[in-house]
This record gives structure tokens, sequence and C-alpha cells, in this order.
């Protein structure tokens, strides 16, 4: 029975806190249909039956219950997909990411990777073609155009998005990463109810924009400005809604800063220096896999004791 | 233990890959494609017949044994790094499109540990015979795990199997008939492990399924008496 209780994460968010995270998450979603369309819906359909299915066959085998936090992370794969995606990309990345991302683990509070960004990360290095070179669309001259906000920015050309359009969703992107000024209001919403530890994001966009800055002081060529830089991209819904995930990030506080700076650090090493465009989600794996050690390294003394404490007994 | 048992004990029960977890490096190199892997297994049953039959001729010698006993495995080294080289030159000579596509992973056989493990825990105490047809058996299993493995990487991160040069299966009406397009992650050094993973956790759903009935079987057999 103890070693049962060791392997779920001591912090897994309790149903009030995962019914507030998806509704949050549901209205990013309206806000993008306003924007790109219907066909998000369609994506979100295709990805919660997909999901929902993985995660029902799942908890049948295990004899376990289904429970509510089944409808989270195909949720977060859809608004982190370009709305042009083909609809069995929307199946492939969901299932992957939900069966190797969560069930293979042992299901809910036992996941050591985010398993959104499991899925997401998959079909990102399985076609490239279909999510970092897609079609994006433009929602105010409604039709394609083959750079978002963080392709030009990272090119280094002229930057020609008004930040009014940026802040209200009215650029290329992916479903749920464009509409900013909802991201924030109902991102620091979510940190004033405790849904999420405030730590995180605000470590996080604090040091891309730390690092950045420095990068622009020193070399101005290599690195973009630091301010825009926040907004362009997937940095607020990442920073916001993926990273914040507690089950996936270190258990302490001290720690969660030092996570958000990691975060920030590959965030920005990767959109800078990689050929991949987009740095958050690469960075949230690599985050994640470091948030054991983390914790590990923060708390030596005190394991210890547990595990002489329990020898003893 | 007869002969058919000693020959079929590699491929299933005691599969070096599958059930041992030895040889991982090669099997996650070289499966990228079906050819490969083929290539990499006629290479392994050369050097594997061939190391175990030369070290239990050296052991099965009495005095021969007792000298090389205090330093045996530089002694098999020597014998492995020498039919290493011998299959890759003849693979230099003859079939320089597999030596260019195998690469380092032909002289790194020599550290793979099925070998030295077949060596070590069969070889040198058995007869020069038994220890031919426990080689072809450990190499053939060997070889079905990683041609298994392949054809599981290649299809779904390409579409194609590739037999051996130019005879190519193309299977990507399968993927055109469900409106996909092949998963480009599978020929990544990820997708071996996650394919490989995979099939592990098959075998050993299926084998434990398999364990659980032969108990019940025996309880059964067990009440009855």
């Amino acid at each position: 029975m103890s070693q049962e209780m060791h392997l779920t994460s001591p912090n897994v968010p309790s149903k009030r806190n995962l019914l507030i995270f998806s509704a949050s998450l549901l209205i990013l979603l309206i806000a993008s249909a306003f924007l790109y369309g219907i066909y998000v819906f369609a994506v979100a359909l295709v990805a919660l039956v997909s999901g929902g299915l993985v995660e029902l066959i799942f908890a049948k085998v295990r004899k376990t219950e289904l429970d509510i936090s089944w409808i989270v992370p195909p949720l977060v794969v859809t608004l982190m997909l370009p709305p042009t995606i083909k609809l069995w990309v929307v199946a492939v990345a969901t299932v992957f990411g939900v069966f190797f991302g969560k069930s293979v683990f042992g299901g809910f509070g036992k996941n050591i990777f985010n398993p959104a960004v499991v899925g997401v990360l998959f079909v990102t290095i399985s076609f490239p073609s279909m999510i970092t070179a897609a079609e994006w669309i433009h929602p105010s001259i409604d039709s394609f155009s083959g750079a978002t906000p963080l392709n030009m920015l990272n090119a280094g050309g002229d930057f020609t998005y008004s930040f009014g359009d940026l802040i209200f969703g009215n650029v290329p992107g992916a479903i749920g990463e464009t509409f900013r000024i909802g991201i924030i209001i109902l991102g620091v919403a979510l940190l004033i109810l405790k849904v999420a530890d405030w730590r995180i994001p605000v470590f996080y966009l604090g040091s891309v924009l730390v690092f950045t800055a420095l990068g622009y002081w020193i070399l101005p060529d290599v690195f973009p400005d630091p301010i825009l830089s926040i907004f362009v991209g997937g940095l607020l819904f990442g920073a916001f809604f993926v990273a914040t995930d507690p089950v996936s990030s270190p258990l302490d506080s001290k720690g969660r800063m030092i996570y958000g700076i990691g975060l920030a650090f590959f965030t920005v090493l990767i959109r800078n220096f990689a050929t991949f465009q987009e740095g958050v989600i690469f960075a949230i794996i690599i985050m994640n896999a470091i948030a054991p050690l983390i914790d590990d390294s923060l708390n030596k003394e005190e394991t210890k004791d547990e595990v002489v404490e329990e020898v003893a007994q | 233990m007869n002969k058919k048992d000693n020959f079929l004990k590699g491929i299933l029960k005691e599969n070096p890959l599958f059930v041992s977890l030895l040889g991982m490096c090669p099997s996650l190199a070289v499966t990228t494609s079906v050819e490969n892997a083929l290539g990499m297994t006629v290479a392994v049953v050369f050097v594997l017949v061939l190391s175990n039959f030369i070290i239990s001729l050296i052991m099965s010698s009495e005095k021969l044994a007792a000298l090389v006993k205090p330093v045996r495995i530089p002694v098999y080294i020597v014998v492995i790094a020498t039919l290493v080289t011998v299959v890759e030159m003849l693979m230099h000579a003859y079939l320089i499109n597999l030596y260019k596509s195998l690469g380092i992973f032909i002289p790194l056989i020599v550290v793979n540990c099925i070998i030295l493990g077949r060596a070590e825990a069969f070889a040198s105490e058995n007869k020069p015979v038994d220890s031919i047809i426990d080689g072809l058996g450990m190499a053939l299993g060997f070889g079905v795990a990683i041609v298994t493995v392949s054809i599981f990487r290649e299809f779904l991160g390409t579409g194609l199997l590739t037999i051996w040069g130019n005879l190519q299966i193309n299977l990507n009406f399968i993927f055109d008939f469900l409106r996909m397009s092949p998963v480009g992650m599978f020929t990544q050094p990820a997708g071996a492990f996650i394919s490989l993973g995979f099939i592990l956790a098959v075998i050993a759903a299926v084998s434990a399924k398999r364990q659980e009935k032969q108990l019940k079987q025996a309880k059964e057999v067990k009440a009855n008496v």
C-alpha cells in the first residue's frame, strides 16, 4: 500500500481545480473559434473522442474508475496545434500523448511528462511539414499566410504585426496561443484561485525576458526584441496553462522557481539557436525530465530521514 | 538437453534480445531498415557460430584450458576480434552498400555482449558440436528479434520494407487508404526505443498470461490428486 502512495505525485489537483482548469481551456477554445472558424471544434471533438477512448480502455483493463482528468490532455493538445491541422494528426497526437505520456505510467497523478506535450512533441517531430511549416490562417484578411509572428521575429526582418493585433489574437498562430489577452486574464485568475502555482509562470516569463534582454544587449543580431518575444508563439499559453501542471512540475516552491528559470533557458536557447522555431514544448519536456532531480537535490536530507524511518518501522 | 532443444532455446525461451535484453546497442542502431537488420544477422551468425566453435575447442582440451582459464576474457576477445575483422573485410569487398550503411556497427560486434556471453556461459563448458548449435540458435534468435523491430520501424517510419538491395516492398497504400502519412519519428533513435519497448511489453504480457494459466493448471492437477 505504501508503495502505491509513493508512486502518485503528492500534489494531484483536486476535482474543483480540474473543472476550473478545463473551463478556462474551453473559453480559450471558443475564443479561437471566433478567430479561426468553426473547424477548431472538429479538432477538439476528435481529440476528446480519441483521448477519451484510450482512457476508457485503460480504465477497463486496469479496473479503475474513469476520473474527470481525462478531459484536460485532449483540450491542451487541441489548443497547441495549428488551426489547419488534419484531423488524423490530432488523433495520433492525442492517442500517443495519452497512452505513452499517461496511461503506461499508471494514469492520473503518476505521469512524469505532461501527456499533452508528449503528443504534440511526437507529431511535431514526425510531421514537421504539417506543424511547424503549416499554412497558418490569418484571421483578419481571412487567407493563408506563411509566417507567424514568431517566424517573423526569429527571421530578424521587419516585424509588421501591430501590438494590438498580437494581444487580441488577430494574427496567425496555433489554435489556443493567439488570444493572448484572454490567456493572461484567465491565467492570472487561475493563479489567484490557486489552481496553478504563481511561481512557475512568473519565473518562466521573467527569465525569458531577462535572458532575451541580455542576449539582445550582447548579440543584437541573434536575439529578438525581448518584450515582443514574450508575446509571440506559444510562450504565454505554455507558461500559464501547460508548465503549471502540478503533477509533472517540482514539488516545493524553491524547486518551482528553478523549474521556471530552466524552462526559460531552454526556450530561449531553442528559439534562437535550433532548427525548430518554437522551443516551449521542448523546454517543458526537458524540464519535466529534470523535475524529479530538482526535488531530489533540494530535499536530500529529508528523504534520507524518511527512508531511515521506514526501515526502522 | 537434446540438440533440438539446444537450438530452439536461443530463438524462443532464451532469446538474447527479447528475454535477456543483450545486444541492445546494435539492435537499436541498425534496425532502421530490414536490409540492415538482415545484414547484421548474417554477420552475427558467422561470428557467433565460429567463435563458439573455436572457444569450445580451446576449452575442451585440458592442457589448453588450464593455461587459458586465468586469462580467458582476453583470449575470447582475440578470437572474436579476429572473426569480426574477417567479416568486416569480406563485407567491404563484396557487400559495399551494406558495409557503408552498417558502418561502425560491424567492428562493434566485437563488444556485443551476446557473443562474449555465449562464449563464457556455454561454449567454455560444452562440446564443440553443441556449441555450434547453441551459437546458431542464439544468432538466429537475435536475428529474428532485430528483424521484427526493423519491420515495425521501417514500415511505420517510411511505409517501405527494404528486403535486400532493390527488392523493396512498398506498403504506402495502407497509409494512403487511411489518408495518413508515415510517422517519421520511428526512423529516429527515439522511435527505436518506443518500438522495442512496446514489443517487449507485449511479449511480457503474453508470457505473464501463459504463466498464470500454467499455475492454474498445476493447481487443478494438485487438487485432483
